[in-house]
């Protein structure tokens, strides 16, 4: 490799890190990692002290096997990012570049794997196997990983195995060629796993584009889910027609409803402030209107509910145990809550994606200004968030009734005084970041916890709570209701930013 | 001269004293001073980052300035009432906007808004200029979309039409097109119009003033024509300018030193005034004034 070669993929190794700290994530990035640190020391704690020494073992290589494929994850998804389509025709040396990065680094983790195997469960002057088997399975996971990036429906695979294997006739038709290959294998273990460590490492450096046009393609299609991806961590949920020609063909019935809400707002249109803020909530919401999430929220409820009815009354098992004890609904109303506190992470996101659209918006006639347009933005987010949240009950109702357990409100119950937090100054807001979107969740999942000690130590008080917690909501909505119409008018949003 | 310039008495927009600095930032505008008057038609131009949207962002209210006033149609910028706003018409610089609407969602969205709908130039337009109406805007081109944000701008036929570099994406066809019409516009309501562009070619067929931007202030404000006639390069020694300069009452625009006590100014001449023979002077073209004047 030449030192040009080297200086590059040295750099392109860097890429994804530097990246966070270009975006002003890098003390982000610091916060997870001493998150992560604290999270492995927990474990080596309980290891070391509570679990039993076989699984110990097991756990203990596990954890780092997991870390190992994150970092294995990041980087090569940063490689692909870099494999530009036309970096690969125009740039000298940059395809050479990648594959020196990516190969240099699988070389690296496959002999850290089979060093750490050889020492942890091979014996002086015994056997090299462990440390052969664990080279190709490390080698394979992480071409694996690699494949699966690049082409996103090999995912799938990963489930593909357990069906199909697990019938007598696949197994009994595929014994005679694993025992071929084990026989091979233990007359020659170093040639066989050096070859197939070759195969791979050729694998793995074919997964680069040369710079025709399926490469562009290809890299459009992987920057699109990029992009949806980067989106989802703020909160974005986007439209299925984003993810393609497929999406579209998904999407259309929510679309269809959007449409037709449009269509009937317009044919009801009338300078009345209620007609126009039902008509500008269509693009100050946009991909998060509530009549997509409202559809939304109904359908997973439908899953839930047909989901709850099976496991309660026609099946058996350690599942239908749980929830025979009332443990599985509590777990599910925690997820089901999320879906309650949504339009807390959503709206303010459509606000500053739908910030140039509210440049015209404020210009047409009939828009309230200044407090006034304040006002009425805040009543529209707050029935939005109302709405949705009342929407998501029946599923509460049900896991309340067949769980016979009054901490099932708990999380939806927090998710209620969290709509103040919906009320904030539009005209300062900035580009949600990860950080600001899980402060809410967070909140909400500690208020929630809290609720739902009190409500098991005194399920009785469930009334009392409740008339509690909307006290604690409108308090909570009168304070920032004051404290709004002393904000500056908060279209365009993010314009004092 | 326009003639709904001459006949004009109160201004269509007026900037007074406008600072306005964006957070943390230099200021953009500098005590700007401005006005628009009913039926003319201003070229704004300026470098990269003069502040060109800003001030067109302040103009409509869009932004606040920390300082000044800004008044459209003799009302405060900030409280417009209906009847003001349904006579403004707006091209911003983005046009990849109401991404998930089709141009006839889009178009009846804001119909439903404005009191006056011109119908029949929005179904003329849209013919001409072949937007597919039940195509996604995302889906259209950059041209197409920008062109669809014009027939918009343009539909509840606008007294005011602020054009913020409406025709960058557009190609030839489509901005000989444009500027048809902005100019049947212009002749037929007396619409006040003013965009941003850098396409001098443009400025010459249609604006009737230019306005030169620099410094965050509008650094000259006048009709292409008299500019054209009135403005010289003159190339002498200091002294020598000074005196020729006094002598003609001419106005120096811009005086950049040369080598040996020799300077080149910019000047306009007053109206009528001929340059002496023996005076070392070039006349200048729109390209020469944004060069020396922005």
């Amino acid at each position: 490799m030449s030192a040009a070669v080297h200086t590059q993929a040295v750099l392109m190794l860097r890429a994804p890190w530097q990246w966070l700290r270009n975006d002003g994530r890098g003390w982000a990035a610091l916060v997870y990692a001493a998150l992560a640190a604290l999270l492995v020391g927990v474990l080596l704690l309980a290891l070391m002290f509570w679990v039993s020494g076989g699984l110990a073992k097991i756990l203990l290589g596990v954890f780092p096997a997991i870390g190992l494929l994150a970092a294995w994850w990041l980087q090569f998804s940063a490689l692909l990012r870099l494999d530009h389509p036309h970096a690969a025709r125009f740039v000298v040396g940059h395809g050479r570049a990648l594959r020196a990065a990516a190969l240099g680094l699988w070389v690296g983790m496959v002999a850290f794997v089979a060093f750490v195997a050889a020492m942890a469960l091979g014996q002086p002057g015994g056997s090299q196997a462990p440390a052969l088997v664990a080279a190709m399975m490390a080698g394979a996971a992480l071409l694996f990983t690699a494949m699966a990036l690049r082409w996103r429906w090999l995912w799938v695979m990963l489930f593909l195995p357990f069906p199909v294997f697990d019938q007598p006739a696949v197994r009994a038709a595929l014994s005679p060629m694993v025992a071929t290959v084990q026989a091979h294998w233990q007359a020659h273990p170093v040639l066989w796993t050096l070859l197939t460590l070759l195969a791979m490492a050729a694998g793995l450096a074919n997964l680069f584009g040369k710079g025709d046009s399926a490469h562009s393609r290809g890299y459009a299609r992987r920057e699109n889910l990029r992009k949806i991806a980067s989106a989802g961590a703020l909160g974005q949920k986007p439209t299925l027609a984003a993810y393609g020609r497929w999406g579209e063909v998904l999407g259309a019935p929510f679309q269809s409803l959007v449409d037709a809400w449009l269509a009937h707002v317009i044919r009801r249109a009338s300078p009345q402030r209620g007609s126009v803020m039902a008509r500008a909530e269509v693009v100050l919401q946009g991909a998060q209107h509530w009549v997509r999430q409202v559809a939304g929220v109904v359908m997973v409820q439908l899953v839930v509910l047909i989901g709850l009815a099976w496991f309660s009354h026609g099946s058996s098992g350690d599942l239908a145990m749980a929830f025979e004890q009332g443990q599985a609904h509590v777990v599910l109303s925690i997820g089901l809550a999320g879906m309650t506190i949504a339009p807390l992470l959503s709206l303010p996101g459509a606000l500053w994606l739908s910030r140039r659209e509210q440049a015209l918006l404020v210009l047409l006639p009939g828009m309230p200004q200044g407090t006034a347009l304040n006002q009425a933005l805040a009543k529209q987010q707050l029935k939005h968030y109302l709405l949705i949240w009342s929407t998501a009950l029946p599923a509460f109702v049900a896991l309340a009734h067949w769980g016979q357990a009054a901490h099932v409100w708990a999380v939806v119950g927090a998710a209620l005084p969290m709509s103040a937090l919906l009320w904030r100054d539009a005209s300062r807001l900035r580009a949600p970041g990860s950080v600001l979107v899980l402060v809410p969740y967070l909140l909400t999942l500690a208020l929630g916890l809290a609720f739902m000690l009190f409500l098991r130590w005194h399920p009785a008080m469930l009334l009392p709570w409740a008339v509690g917690v909307g006290l604690l909501t409108a308090a909570l909505l009168a304070w920032r209701w004051r404290k709004l119409s002393h904000w500056p008018q908060a279209l365009p949003a993010g314009r004092l930013a | 001269m326009n003639q709904h310039l001459l006949a004009a008495t109160t201004p269509t927009a007026e900037l007074a004293g406008v600072s306005l600095a964006y957070t943390l930032g230099e200021p953009v505008l500098r005590g700007l001073d401005w006005r628009l008057l009913p039926g003319q038609v201003v070229g704004l131009l300026g470098r990269n980052g003069a502040g060109k949207s800003t001030l067109l962002q302040a103009l409509l209210g869009l932004l606040e300035p920390q300082a000044g006033v800004v008044r459209l149609f003799e009302q405060p910028v900030g409280s417009l009432d209906d009847a003001a706003r349904s006579r403004i018409g707006y091209v911003p610089q983005q046009s990849d906007l109401f991404e998930a609407f089709t141009p006839a969602q889009l178009l009846a969205y804001f119909k439903s808004f404005y009191p006056r709908w011109n119908e029949a130039k929005v179904e003329g337009l849209m013919s001409r200029w072949d937007i597919a109406r039940d195509k996604r805007i995302g889906k259209l081109s950059v041209g197409q979309q920008q062109r669809l944000s014009i027939i918009r701008a343009l539909a509840h036929d606008p007294a005011l039409l602020v054009l913020d570099e409406p025709v960058s994406s557009l190609d030839p066809a489509g901005r000989r097109d444009f500027l048809s019409e902005l100019v049947e516009q212009v002749l037929e309501r007396g619409t006040t119009v003013v965009f941003s562009t850098h396409i001098l070619s443009d400025l010459e067929r249609v604006a009737f003033n230019l306005a030169f931007m620099n410094g965050g202030r509008i650094a000259l404000q006048a009709p292409l024509d008299e500019l054209l006639d009135e403005v010289r390069v003159l190339t002498g020694t200091t002294a020598e300018l000074q005196a020729l300069l006094q002598r003609l009452g001419a106005q120096s625009l811009k005086r950049t030193p040369l080598a040996a006590g020799r300077e080149r100014v910019l000047a306009r001449l007053p109206a009528g005034v001929h340059l002496p023979p023996e005076a070392n002077a070039d006349a200048v073209t729109l390209e020469d004034l944004f060069m020396e004047l922005t």
